[in-house]
């Protein structure tokens, strides 16, 4: 599964901490996820999607 | 507070329990560990609460719960072994046996805790609300 979690979070101008702390987890997820080397649970990939005010498949797609 | 403070007050407690568990095996008072663990842990409990930052999240949940299982796993098979060798080895030392029987058994409570554990979760819901 690949993502655009970082286009979008820098888009907003938004830090890694600081979406981790929106939604909760450590900075080091957020690393993980835009690195692709971590496939978030539906509920943090929903919450992400929500703080950055995007549309789950958009942010989110199968490679 | 925040987690690297938490941190540094952890592997500070951290020492000082492992230093307490070496006098007390050398003052052969056996009371002091279990003081030690009791306060170490309440004094833990209380700095947690107060880390207002994320300490742990669902990856680590993740990891935690695959690290768990191999270890599991791989504890079971050199237990199975190490038995195997002490129970070969027991004509030579009856010793052994006792041993071999008590890591045969340690397996098996092992196993039982987690077959029990196991079948809990995938019966139950698994909500994880607190963690978030």
């Amino acid at each position: 599964m690949k993502n655009e979690i970082k286009k979008f979070r820098t888009k907003i101008g938004l830090t890694q901490e600081g979406l981790a702390d929106k939604v909760g987890v450590r900075r080091e997820t957020i690393v993980f996820l835009e690195q692709g080397k971590y496939n978030p649970s539906l509920k943090l990939a929903l919450n992400i999607a929500k703080e950055l005010k995007t549309p789950i498949n958009e942010l989110f797609f199968l490679s | 507070m925040n987690l690297k403070t938490y941190n540094k007050i952890r592997l500070g407690i951290v020492f000082v329990t492992a230093f307490m568990f070496s006098q007390s095996i050398i003052l052969h008072n056996f009371f002091i560990p279990i003081m030690v663990l009791g306060l170490s842990f309440l004094v833990l409990f209380y700095l947690r609460k107060q880390v207002v930052e994320v300490i742990s999240d669902e990856r680590d949940y993740q990891i935690g719960g695959k690290s768990a299982l191999l270890a599991i796993q791989l504890t079971s098979w050199i237990a199975v072994i190490i038995m195997f060798v002490l129970y070969a080895l027991s004509d030579k030392n009856p010793f052994y046996q006792p041993i071999a029987m008590t890591l045969a058994f340690s397996v098996c409570v092992l196993m039982f805790v987690y077959s029990i554990i196991f079948k809990y979760y995938s019966k139950h819901s698994f909500k994880d609300e607190k963690r978030n």
